[in-house]
């Protein structure tokens, strides 16, 4: 509770000082600044690049406040501190990912782990949509094939892939390929349903309209299907990129040489909590990263999203 | 994310001690599914309620290190069952824990199978070199594993060492995915079907691996309610003696509590051993040896980089006057 209410103050201070203290200096004099009344306009609502800015520094003061880190000049008292099994010093972590990266963990680097993860994600999501949006695609267009796999991925869907874990590891095995296929259909079915819906959403009269204009059926699909469909697909890959991402640490546990989730489950085996969190730090940086490319690649390749 | 979780942590820990500083009405007892003691047959009939005076909760737990978080967090206060690997790693990074006494022994109950197919004996024991094996990291077996090896003269780090449940693994060396597996009960009785293994029981004994879980308790607690936790031993104690003239009688009771079926109950707890007080308490145990042999363990796992920091000594965390007490009582 001390914490959370420590959270909070930090919160204010921190709202106060971009409020009365950086507001002046970084106000831009623009259309939303003339709105009179901005309260239920999103449009009107732009992050604070220095509340973000605020907030990774709260979170590091109050880590290094209650486990006695040397970085932080105010400490909480000693009996209010974590044990470093507990919750390790910010230094501690970066000295860990420091001897991993240049000594490795259990044979193999920090990069070897990360570079592993982030093969079988983009292995599986890859394999995914490259099944999975056709799929969509058909489901969208002929009435046979959407009865014939409707039932399969409305069964599959909502199955989580973790419960297939065993699954795979009796029929495929132990393997890379195991882990892929796991992934595959993680991705799969979130891949078919974005495609669909994108198929299912495209206007009724850009259709009728490049019909009349003499379009062919392929013509209809490549240039007015699949434009207009495009953007939902983005949706759906970056919701399957985040759950491959969360399903690979998990499918890791299992029987892997190498991998962040591996790392983060060996280490928790032997009371390693600096592994631990220097593990769950860089997946969160790595899914953000991720997340930020998804976004760029939409922005690039689907520029009239929204707009259409 | 990241701070969300770490939020989440700080939270639930301070609401977890806060919740510990309350007076004695109940004790949690944490234990393993499927790992048939006689105890269970005073866990099932409330005879350790009866003979405390307190509530007693049991809690299955899946590992013995996340037996020894929970007892951190206030949890749980007395940990029966814990494998030796989980007590060293939780006591050299210095959480509150001490040994009280010796859970069960079953030198045959743990062990490594060779896959048939690759016809590996302990006479050529080195071709494993190169091969995959499943190994439940930090647990008894781990142990185990790497004992073997060192004696057979095995470089581990030409073995590719993945993580595996004794299930799991079980199944995995049945597909043919694994060189060789280890485990304990009835992954250890699967994993038998499917190939052999490289030393039995008592040769594995000989070479001084010694195969035992232990009861451990929260010091703190400890020191603070002593009565309940020699309470505890007495009990167990009983039901252990109790189960040699009384087997058939306990047997469906523990079957049932152990989420076993009766046949597999009764084999696995042919290979367990539970020694009485008078022998813990001898130098072999709790004497003398019992301190050493965990000092052997904690300097094996720091050599293969798995422990940072061992303690120089572990006198300091068994404690064997609980044990003494509950034999005068």
């Amino acid at each position: 509770m001390t914490v959370l209410a420590i959270y909070v103050g930090l919160i204010l201070v921190a709202w106060a000082i971009t409020r009365f203290a950086l507001a002046p200096l970084t106000s831009v004099d623009d259309f939303t600044r003339r709105k009179t009344v901005t309260f239920g306009d999103e449009s009107a609502v732009r992050a604070s690049r220095a509340a973000s800015v605020f907030s990774v520094l709260a979170i590091f003061l109050i880590w290094g406040a209650f486990t006695g880190s040397r970085l932080t000049p105010l400490h909480a008292p000693e009996a209010w501190r974590m044990a470093p099994i507990w919750l390790p010093p910010p230094e501690a972590v970066w000295g860990r990912v420091v001897t991993i990266a240049s000594d490795g963990y259990r044979n193999f680097t920090l990069f070897e782990h990360l570079i592993a993860s982030i093969w079988r994600v983009v292995g599986g999501f890859l394999a995914g949509a490259l099944l999975g949006i056709p799929l969509g695609f058909a489901m969208g267009l002929n009435g046979f094939l959407r009865g014939w796999f409707d039932p399969i991925v409305e069964f599959m869907r909502p199955v989580p892939p973790l419960a297939l874990i065993p699954l795979v590891i009796i029929w495929f095995g132990i393997d890379e390929k195991a882990k892929i296929i796991l992934l595959f259909l993680a991705s799969l079915w979130i891949m078919a349903i974005a495609a669909r819906a994108g198929v299912a959403g495209v206007k009724l009269s850009k259709v009728h309209a490049a019909y009349s204009l003499g379009a062919s059926r392929w013509q209809v699909l490549r240039y007015v299907i699949l434009p207009n469909a495009l953007p939902d697909i983005f949706t759906g890959a970056r919701v399957a990129m985040g759950v491959c991402w969360g399903t690979v640490v998990a499918a890791e546990l299992v029987a892997a040489e190498r991998g962040a989730g591996m790392m983060i489950m060996v280490a928790s085996r032997f009371m390693s909590t600096d592994i631990v969190i220097m593990g769950v730090i860089l997946i969160g940086i790595i899914g953000y990263g991720i997340d930020m490319l998804m976004r760029i690649a939409e922005r690039k390749l689907a520029p009239w999203k929204g707009r259409g | 994310m990241t701070h969300r979780r770490l939020f989440a942590a700080a939270g639930l820990s301070a609401a977890l001690s806060a919740g510990a500083a309350a007076a004695v009405e109940e004790i949690t007892v944490a234990y393993f599914l499927e790992w048939p003691t006689p105890n269970q047959y005073a866990q099932a009939q409330g005879l350790y309620d009866e003979a405390l005076g307190v509530r007693v909760n049991w809690r299955a737990f899946e590992t013995g290190v996340q037996m020894s978080a929970a007892m951190a967090s206030g949890a749980v206060q007395i940990l029966y069952s814990q494998g030796v690997p989980p007590f060293v790693i939780a006591s050299s990074a210095g959480l509150p824990i001490e040994l009280v006494g010796v859970a069960v022994t079953y030198d045959d109950n743990d062990n490594c199978v060779v896959h048939a197919s690759q016809g590996v004996t302990a006479a050529n024991a080195t071709d494993l070199e190169g091969k995959r094996v499943a190994v439940p990291l930090g647990t008894a077996a781990h142990y185990g594993f790497l004992k073997q090896m060192e004696h057979f003269g095995v470089d581990v780090s030409t073995l590719s060492v993945v993580d595996m449940p004794p299930a799991d693994g079980a199944a995995a060396l049945a597909r043919g995915d694994l060189a060789m597996a280890c485990g304990w009960g009835g992954g250890l009785r699967r994993m038998k079907e499917h190939g052999n293994v490289l030393l039995t029981g008592a040769e594995k004994r000989e070479l001084g691996i010694r195969i035992f879980d232990v009861v451990s308790v929260d010091s703190n607690f400890a020191a603070a309610n002593p009565e309940l936790i020699a309470g505890f031993l007495r009990v167990t104690e009983d039901m252990n003696r109790r189960f040699e003239s009384e087997r058939e009688a306990m047997l469906p009771v523990i079957s049932q509590a152990s989420g076993m079926d009766l046949d597999a109950t009764d084999e696995t707890l042919n290979g367990f051993g539970f020694p009485d007080m008078e022998t813990q308490l001898s130098d072999a145990w709790m004497g003398g040896g019992l301190q050493a042999f965990l000092k052997e363990v904690a300097d094996f796992f720091a050599e293969h980089g798995n422990v940072e920091s061992p303690l120089d000594s572990y006198d300091g965390v068994v404690n064997a006057t609980f044990m003494q007490k509950a034999a005068e009582m």
